[in-house]
């Protein structure tokens, strides 16, 4: 049995790394027809700091605990007020915030709750993608979500932003209420 | 190696190829739903939803918060649901009640927690209504939450068994109004 061993060790160790590269290769393969088209790879910015990316610069974010006149956050919640400024350097590229992760612990992701809550329509909740040049006059301009968390919700927190074009790269800001 | 040893592991080899074809996988193994089956106050979770049936009642008319009402055979479930980690796709998306091989949907008439989205973290309260054919005051039936409406082959599915026989009949029952999750 030892000569067969020997006088096929070649070809032994050809399996040993062919079969986990094939395995490897078609598990990434599915994988990534998944994974580029979801917000995948993110470009962070620390708290404090803003990020450039695709020619935007966003940040820094902003997350602050705040009550909502005439509305009652639900038992044991409360809101988070998350200010992104944008300054798209004359671009007219659309982005969307896909929402807020919580950063360790369960990792848990909220959507915003802009439709939800009472809150002021003339506030963006995402850069428009409008090619009117007289638009943002000032060049910079904020988005504004509101978020209902858990009250045992610290943070840091990531807020997320995707233009559907950079996929599977996005951005995350992080915040700590 | 002898020459026989190496046909003979060969034949094996080739039978055992041939038998694991023949093996049917079929759907109930590489389609069906991972199931929780629940007791009244039991919380269940499931891949994107955790679910709690807290109370279940039987009733000849039921009414809504916004002042809807209809007679009818009704089975009115009342729930606590949540997302759990992840509210992206999180919908209560479908409500089922099986009885005697039929299968009803929740109604969408009265306000009910129905197609609502869910939150991470904050339980939404409220009723799901199932308007049987009339009559209809016997039998063993399965009560199915899923998060999807069309697909639930390998996903989590929350089913709770009640006995229609045994319920209490009321003369008219008022859903919970929605509470909790989103305001």
């Amino acid at each position: 049995m030892s000569a067969w061993w020997r006088s096929n060790r070649r070809a032994l160790l050809a399996l040993v790394v062919v079969v986990p590269l094939t395995a490897g290769v078609f598990l990434g393969w599915e994988w990534w027809k998944v994974a580029r088209y979801e917000p995948t790879f993110p470009t962070v910015a620390e708290q404090g700091r803003a990020a450039d990316f695709a020619d935007i610069t966003f940040g820094p974010a902003t997350a602050t605990e705040v009550s909502l006149l005439g509305v009652t956050a639900p038992e044991g919640t409360k809101f988070l007020w998350v200010r992104v400024p944008v300054d798209r350097h004359g671009a007219a590229t659309g982005c969307t915030l896909t929402g807020l992760r919580e950063l360790g612990g369960q990792g848990r992701f909220w959507r915003d709750e802009s439709k939800t809550v009472d809150w002021d329509y003339r506030r963006y909740t995402a850069c428009p993608n409008d090619r009117r040049s007289d638009l943002f006059p000032r060049g910079a301009f904020q988005i504004d979500v509101p978020f209902i968390v858990p009250d045992d919700v610290e943070g840091p927190l990531g807020v997320e932003l995707v233009i559907p074009d950079e996929l599977p790269g996005y951005v995350r800001l992080v915040v700590v209420p | 190696m002898k020459s026989v040893t190496v046909w003979a592991g060969g034949i094996v080899l080739l039978v055992a190829a041939w038998g694991v074809t023949q093996i049917p996988a079929g759907q109930a193994l590489t389609e069906s739903s991972f199931v929780q089956s629940v007791d009244v106050g039991d919380r269940a979770v499931g891949r994107q939803m955790a679910v709690t049936v807290t109370d279940v009642a039987a009733a000849e008319r039921i009414s809504d918060e916004v002042g809807w009402a209809a007679d009818g055979a009704w089975v009115v479930v009342d729930v606590s649901v949540e997302a759990v980690n992840t509210e992206e796709g999180a919908v209560l998306g479908l409500a089922t009640l099986l009885i005697d091989g039929d299968t009803y949907r929740a109604s969408e008439r009265p306000v009910s927690l129905l197609g609502k989205a869910l939150q991470v973290g904050t339980p939404k309260t409220g009723s799901i209504a199932f308007e049987l054919p009339a009559g209809m005051r016997d039998g063993t039936a399965v009560i199915r939450f899923t998060v999807s409406d069309r697909d639930w082959r390998l996903d989590s599915v929350v089913e709770f068994t009640v006995d229609l026989g045994s319920l209490r009949w009321d003369d008219e029952r008022e859903l919970a109004p929605l509470a909790g999750g989103g305001v």
